[in-house]
């Protein structure tokens, strides 16, 4: 075999050289790795950016899952507990369901208007606190068919009032007052006035018993 | 020949240390700037400040400013799902949860007393409003009552009830006590559809009604 010291230097330097292209094209390839997902660090003392869901989990099951819409807790039965974020309506919310993942408790903007409702074991509506539409604030009963029983609100012409209702839905009774004066109206299944205390419409004030037909059986002063 | 040699390995050896001196750099970018995988944790994320920290377990979030917790969302201790608020001092003020199953929003005075709270009933699932007094005594209440009937009702300080405003799907009646207990004053429904109203004595005597 024919090998001299400098056959032997030619061949090892264009190894070399070989290597060396090599890991140029390794590192180029890195370099655009770095530009495509490189992020800038944040000022906080502490900032950590993840791509995917932060998941904590304990021994027994139970998990706490923060994602990029919020926070959800997930109970060692896998049942959904507690979600905080924004839904996936894109409202702002706080969701509270009891074990068999039902939800039972929410608070959210519907419309960009804040809402707190409570929900009974089967789902029906039975509380709720809101700004309506005029942005007065209102208080709402409803009953296990989530027919409205009672309310607390602004009339139309901002007036406080608190109502009664049948399960038929109808008014039974209102307390309310303008700036004159409070009045209390009863009324009947059939929506007819039967009593009626406080100020009237023309500014005086009394009280007055009605029968079904609408006749004055009673009126003072 | 050996010449044209040295200087080739020369220009190697500089080639080399230039690229060795990118890959150092990259590498330390790479640490600066990577995303951290998405990770599965058994024990707490803590984030902290110089002023709060925020700590998620796998049963929720809790905010501290300091020593003192300030917020929690998640299940608390007994597993209920559970949103506090506290004051500055540490002093639990509002919390939203569920209570054997049944929602209920309380607020707190800075004593710890409840002082508002609306919540469903658990047995019928109705909902509830509550005010109370300092002494966490009930003194005003909207709820359906033990017959299902909407009510709004006024208490005394002895959490005995003074005046109450129900209604029934015939007529709507308000009715109006004394500190003993007795019906003062009655309007609205009577039995048998009719209309009226009546003020008695203490000792439930009719003093005058009407209609006649």
């Amino acid at each position: 075999m024919d090998s001299s010291p400098s056959t032997d230097l030619v061949a090892r330097v264009g190894r070399l050289e070989s290597s060396i292209k090599r890991n140029r094209v390794l590192a180029l390839g890195v370099v655009l790795i770095v530009f495509a997902t490189a992020q800038a660090s944040g000022p906080a003392v502490l900032s950590t950016t993840y791509s995917s869901p932060l998941i904590v989990r304990d021994a027994s099951g139970a998990s706490a899952t923060l994602s990029s819409t919020g926070l959800t807790i997930v109970d060692a039965a896998g049942k959904e507990r507690t979600f905080v974020g924004v839904d996936s309506g894109g409202r702002p919310s706080l969701d509270q369901s009891d074990a068999s993942g039902r939800l039972r408790q929410s608070m959210y903007l519907l419309n960009d208007t804040p809402e707190f409702r409570q929900f009974d074991s089967v789902g029906k509506r039975r509380l709720e606190m809101s700004l309506n539409s005029a942005n007065d604030g209102q208080l709402l009963l409803s009953d296990q068919n989530e027919k409205l029983r009672l309310a607390l609100f602004r009339t139309a012409s901002g007036d406080p009032q608190l109502a009664l209702y049948g399960s038929d839905e109808k008014l039974r009774a209102d307390f309310s007052t303008d700036d004159v004066s409070p009045h209390l109206v009863m009324k009947d299944a059939t929506g007819a006035t039967r009593i009626t205390a406080g100020g009237y419409k023309d500014g005086s004030i009394g009280m007055d018993i009605r029968n079904a037909a609408d006749t004055v059986l009673w009126k003072a002063p | 020949m050996d010449g044209l040699l040295s200087d080739r390995i020369a220009r190697l050896e500089n080639v080399a240390r230039r690229e060795r001196a990118i890959a150092i750099g990259l590498l330390a970018l790479l640490m600066a700037t990577g995303q951290a995988p998405a990770p599965t944790s058994s024990g707490p994320v803590i984030i902290t400040s110089s002023t709060s920290s925020a700590t998620l377990d796998s049963r929720g979030l809790t905010v501290r400013d300091h020593s003192r917790e300030l917020l929690f969302a998640g299940l608390d201790s007994s597993g209920k799902p559970s949103l506090d608020l506290s004051d500055s001092a540490g002093r639990l003020r509002e919390s939203m949860y569920l209570l054997a199953g049944n929602p209920i929003l309380r607020d707190f005075d800075a004593a710890g007393k409840r002082r508002a709270e609306v919540f469903l009933a658990g047995d019928s699932g109705n909902g509830e409003f509550l005010i109370f007094d300092a002494a966490e005594v009930r003194r005003l209440a909207l709820f359906h009552g033990s017959s299902g009937l909407p009510e709004f009702a006024l208490y005394g300080s002895d959490a005995k009830v003074r005046a109450y405003l129900s209604t029934d799907d015939g007529m709507p009646y308000l009715g109006m006590n004394d500190n003993g207990g007795a019906t003062r004053l009655v309007m609205g429904a009577y039995t048998g559809g009719r209309a009226g109203m009546d003020v008695r004595d203490s000792a439930g005597k009719a003093l005058w009604s009407q209609p006649k």
